[in-house]
């Protein structure tokens, strides 16, 4: 490749914005051309520089107010709250379980207390289900 | 076995779904760029802490935005693109710029002890001092991290135009930023 041709390919090399194979070449012409592979190190390192100088973190105080309008905007509502804490399986149901399993076998092996002897039910002396009502009773 | 971070378009999903975790991760891969890239074109700082978290939340919330169409770092910056644009409209503060520009490419002195931080206002000099368009483009490649066909995309115009521009404007750059070089690094 002459070192031209190389020359206008350095731009598009640094920006990773060649095909495989151009790519492959233009890095073979620098790694045996000296002055090609200067030129490219100084437009890379400018471009680097560029970076650095405009890259730049906003306040910390834009940061809260950003949060905070995402947090009302994207806070989801509690039933979808309570949906996607009762889908996270393992950790809590696990820790439910450990919780839950002795409580029940001390509750088992608790002594019950006497139980009282049953209330006999009322009866109803002289009923007769068969009887006709006391209406369709004949008085005399 | 190595975790793959999530992408950028996994975590605008995740925040959809109410992952607040996702914002913050998204949050830190673009604050720099984005705040720098605003802050570069509109100049005003007040002005860029305003627009910054307008373009932000405008993306975050704007439900349009199909990953499976187009990565979300060419969404934002175009978004960014256009707010800023629609500033500048409001308040031309080209002339500020270039006025600011005049003064920092004075050369400075040869035995600079905070050489690093007069690089960097080197560098703001010669970008200040760029036409409008080639700032954009090599804002846009720098900080964006855009590819040329997404720049063409969001310009309208050819990948072969990009190329060509940005080629001129990164030589534009360079003779800008070597202009105002001390002489010793000449």
């Amino acid at each position: 490749m002459p070192c031209e041709h190389c020359e206008s390919l350095l731009l598009e090399h640094a920006h990773g914005e060649l095909a495989p194979a151009e790519h492959a070449e233009v890095s073979r012409h620098l790694a045996a051309c000296p002055t090609c592979a200067l030129a490219s190190c100084r437009l890379r390192a400018d471009l680097e520089g560029l970076l650095q100088a405009t890259s730049e973190a906003p306040p910390p105080a834009v940061r809260a107010r950003l949060r905070a309008a995402v947090e009302r905007s994207f806070r989801p509502s509690w039933t979808r709250r309570t949906r996607a804490a009762l889908a996270r399986p393992v950790p809590a149901y696990a820790a439910l379980a450990a919780l839950l399993v002795p409580a029940a076998l001390w509750l088992l092996t608790l002594p019950r207390a006497p139980t009282a002897a049953p209330i006999a039910a009322p009866r109803l002396g002289g009923y007769d289900a068969a009887a006709p009502l006391l209406m369709h009773r004949s008085v005399f | 076995m190595i975790a793959v971070p999530p992408t950028d378009e996994d975590l605008v999903a995740a925040l959809r779904r109410g992952d607040l975790g996702a914002f913050d991760h998204l949050y830190a891969r673009y604050e720099q760029r984005l705040y720098g890239y605003v802050r570069r074109i509109v100049g005003d700082p007040a002005t860029a802490d305003d627009l910054f978290q307008d373009i932000f939340l405008t993306v975050l919330r704007d439900r349009s935005f199909d990953p499976a169409r187009g990565r979300f770092a060419a969404w934002l910056f175009t978004v960014a693109r256009n707010r800023c644009l629609a500033d500048q409209r409001r308040d031309r503060t080209r002339d500020a710029l270039r006025e600011q520009a005049g003064v920092h490419l004075q050369p400075g002195p040869a035995d600079d002890p905070e050489r690093r931080l007069g690089d960097a206002a080197r560098v703001h000099a010669a970008m200040a001092a760029l036409p409008e368009p080639q700032r954009q483009l090599i804002l846009l490649k720098q900080l964006g991290e855009l590819s040329y066909r997404e720049i063409a995309a969001l310009l309208g115009v050819a990948e072969g135009t990009i190329k060509s521009r940005l080629h001129a404007a990164t030589q534009a750059f360079r003779r800008l930023l070597t202009a105002g070089a001390p002489p010793d690094a000449l």
